[in-house]
């Protein structure tokens, strides 16, 4: 039952064109990012003699500040760049919907205490929170990034998700759960959440594109040790370190970075099309 | 109206499941942005029983109270005052094993289809929730044998065409049964129906009827009916009882034939007059019985005394709008809330 | 085939087949019906979901909302006007003026934050009933004729008053500018039993006093026994049978009928002789061939799978459509 159900799931994604269109991109992104490492090797040596190099057969991307292949770092930058946004996408979807499900469906004590843990989140800023966490906690692990990327974010879901929760639980086939006497944690996880997975789909995409800016931010403006290819990273170097940008020949310096970060927003943005219709069951049949 | 203390009705007998006095009060909210919240009683000092194996309908006009009442009965309403007991101890004090064993015993089966059904399940996983919860089976097998069973029983054949189908490829009346294949599955001793014929079709009625009935006969189990059509309650307890509810009060409550047949109570009188019959000749000859009001009042301002006062053409001033009547025993296990006849 | 009838017709419904369209398929939710309403009488349409009863009431007044359209036959007022070949202006005015109807679950288009009175007042406006203060006179006179206190109605808020009150105060509304003919389609559903049986009786009183044509749909057979003068059937889109209702109920002639009334449960009555109706109701996107009953007919034999039969009449005002009528 499971394998129909995949190519089912594929099915339906191939009919909506945008959703398949941007999977294809992410897909080319993931690809690039476990493959092209092995193709690529990466060079550490400056090499003087290109410096700059534009755009070429050998350089696709032509070459930076110190004559490195562009296209190489970007290939490198890719698996940590995807791998910060997508494990910031799920730390803030897990909590978040914890959050909400349990103060939505407990109701009472809990969920006054759940509750006002939110608000207090959400009326700390968002982005400077992110930065000031980043800053105190100097850090290279892509979890711990994950979790300051998430540190606001996850309170939104818990606020949506327990909203949707309060009038999902008046329903009948909940009630018809609690009279067989199964237990509200079961209620929640078993019954509860699956009919909220489009709206967790949704908003886990939308962490995720969210934490792109905002991984982006943190590494251009040099709040994270840089020790990586991160396409942050690259960005910073060009603008702040080498002045690639007041050098008119070395644009294409900055902007490759840049279109690879736009590009991989917009598969990600295309692609949530398609999240709602993989959950409704009246298309899997 | 405050509830009316000390003399509650002991209603003698063994009963499964119980009801003392039971009062449920709610928040009425004016739907007006600034009106006040004024509290109803949605349920008004009840008492009730039904013994085991019983059939029992419940017959009222909306907003009477009855699907209240008999939510209450199965613990998935809190009540304001009075109690509710299962095999006489107290629901809401039950603790570990006794709480499960009321828990598994006491079901329900909802009125629309199109929302008792968990909407991205599958038939097979909502019929086998109750039992994997307890851990019935001991294996997968096992409880594909019982769902198939269960299907079977509840005229969903072939089970395996069924079991993987969605709510939504369903019809209402499949739906309808899917539902009471799940309520049967934990085989409880007592079900809560709530109007489950209400949103089927005229011709499947009859036919879901007699499955419950049927499915009845096999378990042994009891059943409350909750309903607003008496031609249906009179089909499903006929050799069971009826009772009567008016705006949260039991109005009279005894053999479902002799009720119909020598009704005691003004309200199931006025009722039983004004329930369409199949039959023109007498339809013509029928009188209604005519009332002081025609709408009922608002349940937030329930009349003094007895709720039926303002529009009973017997209402005794003085009396039914001073103090609302006490359930009495007016012929042997007939019982009515009304002064006309006590001693 | 017309119904021949030597009384004057209110409506003359000819042939008349609509059909939605659903995407790649099509629903033909009224089915070649023929039907004439007499002026003053009080019909009953009788069906149950999918049986066509509200497209074939909203085609009287040309309100069949898209995707449905009328493929073929003829709606005719008074012997005179074609309904579906009005349109704008003309629509308008034949509109709540000569036909009027009160539609299913119309209890719920009430605007919760006005007074009734002032929605009365609006739906008097826009049908250009001029004058302020004659309209509110004949207002307060319909609300009492449907038993409502005409000072205390106006002056509530929807949500003050009950189900069978709005409903009466809907009723009196569609009277307003004078209609010959009133719809209800499903009056009663939603209400208890004793606002039922007052709304029957007014609606027995309103056809009295005012001499209107009532048209009454329901999936209630059993409502038909109090106002309704003549039944007529439905069941899939087509016209089965039209009998008075006496005759109905005493000796239904098509199969459905007998079905529907055995299979409601009454409190008179021998309580054994109910049965339900085999089967299931019909997949309108794929309805049976021939007889559209025939899988859950019990007299059903080889023709009926085959044959569509023609509504026919038997005798005086009576018409069935079946192949096996005479065996009933």
């Amino acid at each position: 039952m499971e394998i129909r159900n995949l190519t089912k799931t594929l099915r339906i994604l191939i009919e909506n064109r945008r959703a398949f269109i941007g999977l294809l991109i992410i897909f080319s992104f993931v690809f690039m990012a476990l493959v092209g490492p092995l193709l690529m090797p990466l060079e550490l040596d400056p090499r003087f003699d290109r410096v700059y190099a534009p755009p070429s057969l050998e350089h696709p991307l032509g070459c930076d500040y110190i004559g490195l292949d562009i296209f190489t770092q970007i290939v490198w930058g890719a698996k940590d760049v995807l791998v910060i946004i997508l494990l910031a996408g799920s730390i803030t979807v897990f909590i978040g919907a914890s959050v909400g499900l349990i103060a939505g469906y407990f109701g009472g004590f809990v969920d006054l205490l759940l509750s006002t843990l939110v608000d207090i989140v959400l009326t700390i800023p968002g982005l400077p929170l992110v930065i000031v966490l980043a800053g105190l906690i100097q850090t290279r692990d892509p979890f711990s990034i994950g979790l300051i990327l998430s540190a606001n974010a996850w309170a939104w879901l818990a606020r949506g998700i327990r909203s949707q929760v309060f009038s999902i639980k008046e329903r009948d086939f909940i009630e018809a759960s609690r009279a067989m006497g199964i237990g509200k944690l079961r209620i929640v996880f078993n019954d509860i959440l699956p009919i909220l997975m489009p709206y967790v789909g949704i908003n886990f995409l939308f962490a995720v594109i969210q934490s792109l800016y905002a991984s982006v931010a943190l590494f251009f403006i040099g709040v994270l040790p840089f020790s990586t290819v991160h396409w942050g990273t690259m960005l910073n170097i060009a603008m702040q370190v080498s002045g690639a940008i007041f050098v008119p020949y070395a644009r294409h310096y900055v902007i490759a970075p840049i279109i690879f970060i736009v590009l991989l927003q917009v598969g990600l943005i295309l692609f949530s099309y398609g999240i709602e219709d993989i959950f409704n069951p009246r298309l899997k049949t | 109206m405050p509830a009316i203390n000390g003399a509650i009705y002991d209603l003698g007998q063994d009963y499964l499941l119980e009801t003392k006095g039971l009062t449920i009060k709610f928040e009425a909210r004016s739907s007006t942005l600034l009106g006040k919240a004024a509290t109803f009683s949605a349920v008004e000092n009840c008492n009730f029983g039904v013994r085991g194996g019983e059939v029992v309908s419940l017959v009222g006009e909306s907003g009477c109270g009855k699907t209240t009442l008999g939510k209450a009965m199965i613990g998935l309403i809190r009540p304001t005052y009075g109690t509710v007991l299962y095999g006489g101890k107290g629901i809401w004090g039950l603790k570990g094993r006794d709480y499960y064993e009321f828990r598994r015993n006491a079901q329900i089966i909802h009125q629309d289809p199109y929302s008792s059904l968990h909407p991205i399940k599958r038939v097979y996983e909502i019929v086998s929730s109750g039992m994997r919860y307890y851990k019935l089976c001991s294996s997968e097998g096992e409880i594909r044998d019982k769902v198939s069973e269960l299907l079977n029983l509840v005229g969903l054949n072939p089970p395996e065409y069924f079991m993987n189908k969605y709510p939504h490829q369903l019809s209402g009346g499949q739906r309808q049964r899917v539902a009471i294949a799940r309520a049967i599955s934990l085989n409880p001793k007592f079900v809560v129906a709530d109007e489950i014929v209400t949103m089927i079709d005229v011709s499947l009625k009859i036919g879901v009827l007699n499955l419950l009935l049927d499915l009845r006969k096999r378990l042994g189990s009891s059943f409350l009916f909750i309903t607003h059509d008496f031609g249906v309650a009179r089909y499903f307890a006929e050799g069971g009882r009826t009772a009567v509810m008016y705006l949260g009060s039991m109005a009279e409550i005894g053999k479902t034939e002799e009720l119909i047949n020598e009704p005691l109570h003004p309200y199931t009188k006025a009722l039983l007059s004004a329930v369409p019959i199949t039959d023109p000749v007498l339809a013509k000859k029928r009188k209604m019985l005519e009332l002081r009001k025609i709408d009922p009042p608002n349940p937030v301002n329930p009349p003094p005394g007895c709720k039926f006062s303002d529009r009973c053409p017997f209402a005794m001033e003085g009396k039914c709008d001073k103090s609302a009547p006490e359930l009495i025993e007016a012929k042997p296990e007939h019982l009515v809330a009304c002064y006309l006849y006590a001693s | 085939m017309s119904e021949l009838g030597s009384f004057k017709n209110v409506y003359d419904i000819e042939g008349l087949t609509i059909e939605y369209e659903v995407g790649r398929s099509s629903l033909r939710a009224v089915n070649d019906v023929s039907l004439g309403i007499r002026d003053g009488e009080a019909l009953g349409i009788v069906g149950e979901s999918g049986s066509g009863k509200t497209t074939l009431a909203l085609s009287l007044l040309n309100l069949v909302p898209p995707p449905g359209r009328v493929k073929s036959g003829k709606v005719v007022f008074d012997g005179q006007i074609d309904i579906l070949s009005l349109s704008g202006e003309e629509l308008r005015k034949f509109r709540w003026k000569q036909t009027a109807m009160v539609f299913q679950g119309a209890l719920n288009s009430f605007n919760p934050v006005l007074r009734v009175g002032d929605q009365i007042l609006e739906t008097m406006t826009e049908h250009g009933l001029g004058d302020r203060q004659k309209g509110m006179e004949k207002a307060s006179d319909l609300l009492r004729l449907v038993r409502l206190d005409p000072e205390r109605t106006m002056k509530a808020f929807p949500h003050e008053l009950s189900g069978g009150m709005k409903q009466r105060a809907l009723i009196a509304t569609s009277l307003l500018l004078d209609p010959k003919v009133l719809i209800l389609d499903e009056p009663t559903t939603a209400l208890d039993v004793i606002s039922q049986k007052y709304i029957l009786n007014i609606l027995s009183d309103l056809r009295r006093k005012l001499g209107i044509t009532i048209v009454l749909l329901t999936h209630d057979l059993a409502i038909c026994t109090e106002v309704v003068d003549r039944i007529a059937v439905m069941y899939a889109g087509r016209m089965v049978e039209i009998a008075k209702t006496q005759d109905l109920f005493l000796r239904p002639k098509h199969p459905y009928s007998m079905g529907l009334i055995r299979a409601t449960p009454s409190v008179f009555g021998d309580v054994k002789e109910l049965k339900p109706i085999a089967g299931s109701p019909p997949d309108m996107f794929n309805p049976p061939q021939g007889c559209p009953f025939n899988p859950r007919c019990p007299f059903a034999s080889q023709v009926c799978t085959s044959k569509v039969p023609n509504l026919e009449m038997i005798s005086e005002g009576r018409l069935v459509a079946c192949h096996k009528w005479g065996d009933i």
